[in-house]
């Protein structure tokens, strides 16, 4: 796309408000999207911190750090953390910043929703953090939270993590919303919807998702609050309900949500292979359809979780093959991204190397889960390290590099200055050497049948644990040098210029570096 | 907001209490799904049900073990180590927790239901 941009000699006259309401009251998509990274990263630091009290106690067989029980809270708290506080306020950030500007709009189009759906989000997280001070200790079933380990024997503060998990749906919902009403309306005249940036296509999409589930998780955990204090019996088969229903009604939720958080990277990385590739995108309307076909499957594939349960046979091949068939617009995917590398004239800059590195670890990824969707194998996969194996590939160097490789991409745009290249490419040598340490060797562990979910193992996974925990605190280390180099970048550094990287394109590119406060108040003209 | 916008998060508002809705929808519909296609092993689909017998009022003894982890600073066991009872009746075994004063412990009691009725028939 090329645009031809006006003169925006009006942009500055009225930048933001000074002091702390700035941030309290904003409702600038620039602004809130800074709030949304910020709070997304601190939550990543937080979460990491737990995923490392978690390793550390792994590092040897036998109990030595922790109590059981807390170890539990850990693994439950590092996952919904991760989830809800890391990977999507992360997406919804960067959404927030780039949506309108890569679609020439001067806002999003429900601005004060946007401040309100932010600002609900410390709430949820102070609520679900506090839980670990309360009598009984946080929650311990899991980020799965099955019923009825979670409604009969859960801790009372499970009430609170009701609560919170509700916030945060709302926030998300209130989010999704006002990606779709920006998308759906306020594109610049000329920006078809197969003229849009991918990113934006990938946001459209993953919105959709959000607004289709995550009522269906406020739903879960409602009905868990029901039975839990209402005498209900949803999930109790004592009082005629069902446990199994709660896998169903979870995953159906959670098997679109897992598509939420790597959507958007597949948005991302698309955007960062064409432009250090110098070449445009290879098959843009693939990428497109194979998004939507992606989406749509994702809602048919829930059962693939639950192949243990006692799923009927039929069940069980239809859950099998269904979710064998997203590995063929995952492929297409996968191809379209080397055949935009392919001749090339490519450089290795920090988001080009994390955007490589997504591409290679997140099929690695792909294929554990190809693996966990045969059935017959699976019921001695289930509940290993190899699935905790399989979602940290897709995660981590999956949806958490996108997110780093963006913010090195865009992070000139931003704030105006560039990052230190020296610095970036250390930070992902390190990240990429510590998350193949820390989670390749799982894959081993779980195919000789570690459980997950364990603080404590069988002594022939020795060996395997110590190598993963070594890795886990590189990775963990690794990434404070992350925060450094932001913070670096934002304090000063070598000035960017306004296409900042030679193969940039779209509407963001035009306009100065860093973003002025107000941009496209006039819609740019689309040639 | 122009009005196409409007119309757009009119839209949207209505999907998300649509979507809250099937989520409690699924409720139901996952009991007829199963009773269709005759899957899950609920109790309504059991073979058994209507071959139940009770047998009421006949006598029996049953015996009551407790075992306490070594490391709990607590000591758990019933009052009565067998008691006698008829089948059909409801009994209260009162069992005793003496603690260790230690530090605080936070216990939770759980009630246990015995269908003694439908067991009794099921071990003979």
């Amino acid at each position: 796309m090329s645009a031809v941009i006006e003169n925006h000699h009006d942009d500055h006259h009225h930048g933001p408000a000074k002091g702390l309401t700035r941030w309290l009251y904003t409702t600038n998509h620039k602004d809130i999207g800074t709030l949304y990274l910020w709070f997304s990263f601190a939550m990543f630091l937080i979460g990491g911190a737990m995923a490392m009290v978690i390793r550390a106690e792994l590092f040897q067989p036998g109990m030595q750090i922790v109590e059981p029980e807390f170890y539990n809270q850990m693994i439950t708290l590092h996952g919904l953390i991760m989830i809800f506080g890391g990977v999507m306020p992360a997406f919804v950030g960067l959404a927030n910043w780039l949506v309108p500007m890569m679609i020439g709009a001067p806002d999003m189009a429900l601005p004060r929703m946007n401040n309100l759906s932010f600002w609900i989000l410390p709430f949820a997280f102070f609520i679900l953090l506090s839980s670990l001070f309360m009598e009984g200790g946080a929650p311990n079933f899991g980020w799965t939270f099955y019923a009825p380990l979670s409604t009969t024997y859960a801790p009372p503060s499970v009430t609170f993590f009701i609560f919170s998990v509700h916030i945060m749906g709302a926030s998300s919902i209130m989010g999704a919303i006002n990606v779709v009403v920006t998308i759906m309306n306020m594109r610049a005249p000329g920006v078809g919807l197969m003229k849009m940036p991918l990113f934006v296509w990938s946001w459209l999409i993953t919105a959709y998702l959000l607004i289709a589930v995550m009522p269906v998780l406020a739903g879960a955990v409602t009905m868990m609050l029901m039975d839990i204090h209402f005498g209900t019996s949803f999930f109790n088969a004592a009082g005629g309900g069902d446990p199994v229903l709660f896998q169903h009604i979870f995953w159906f939720f959670g098997h679109p949500e897992v598509y939420i958080m790597i959507l958007p990277a597949f948005g991302i990385v698309s955007h960062i292979i064409e432009t250090f590739s110098r070449k445009q995108l290879f098959g843009y309307s693939s990428m497109v359809w194979a998004m939507l076909s992606i989406a749509i499957l994702s809602f048919v594939v829930w059962a693939h979780h639950m192949f243990t349960v006692g799923l009927p046979l039929a069940a069980e091949l239809f859950f099998m093959w269904a979710t064998m068939l997203i590995a063929v617009p995952t492929g297409v995917k996968v191809f379209n991204w080397i055949a935009t590398m392919f001749r090339g004239s490519i450089t290795f800059e920090t988001p080009m190397l994390f955007a490589c590195a997504f591409v290679v670890l997140f099929t690695l990824g792909g294929f554990s889960g190809l693996m966990l969707a045969i059935t017959p194998a699976d019921f001695q996969y289930h509940d290993t390290y190899f699935v905790v194996a399989h979602f940290h590939y897709v995660l981590v160097p999956g949806a958490i590099f996108s997110i780093m490789a963006a913010v090195y991409y865009w992070i000139p745009k931003w704030c105006g200055n560039m990052y230190d290249e020296r610095l970036g490419k250390l930070h992902f040598w390190l990240s990429f050497i510590g998350v193949n340490v820390t989670f390749f060797p799982q894959h081993f562990i779980g195919l000789a049948g570690m459980p997950r979910r364990y603080p404590d193992y069988a002594l022939q996974f020795a060996d395997w644990n110590m190598v993963s925990t070594v890795g886990a605190f590189l990775f963990g280390v690794s990434q404070l040098l992350f925060l450094f180099i932001v913070v670096k970048t934002v304090m000063g550094g070598k000035k960017a210029t306004d296409q900042v990287w030679e193969g940039a394109r779209g509407l963001e590119w035009t306009v100065a570096s860093p973003a002025p406060y107000h941009t496209f108040t006039t819609p740019p003209k689309i040639d | 907001m122009n009005p196409d916008a409007k119309k757009t998060l009119r839209k949207l508002l209505i999907a998300v209490p649509l979507m809250f809705a099937f989520g409690f929808a699924l409720v139901p519909l996952y009991d007829v799904f199963c009773e269709v296609t005759g899957i899950n092993g609920k109790v309504f689909q059991s073979d058994y049900e209507d071959e139940l017998l009770t047998d009421d009022g006949r006598p029996l003894a049953i015996q009551f073990i407790s075992t306490n982890n070594e490391n709990m600073p607590w000591v758990f066991e019933p009052s009565e180590k067998v008691m006698k009872i008829s089948t059909g009746e409801y009994y209260t075994q009162p069992s005793t927790l003496k603690t260790l004063p230690i530090k605080r412990w936070l216990l939770r009691l759980f009630q246990v239901l015995l269908p003694l009725t439908q067991r009794l028939i099921l071990r003979n």
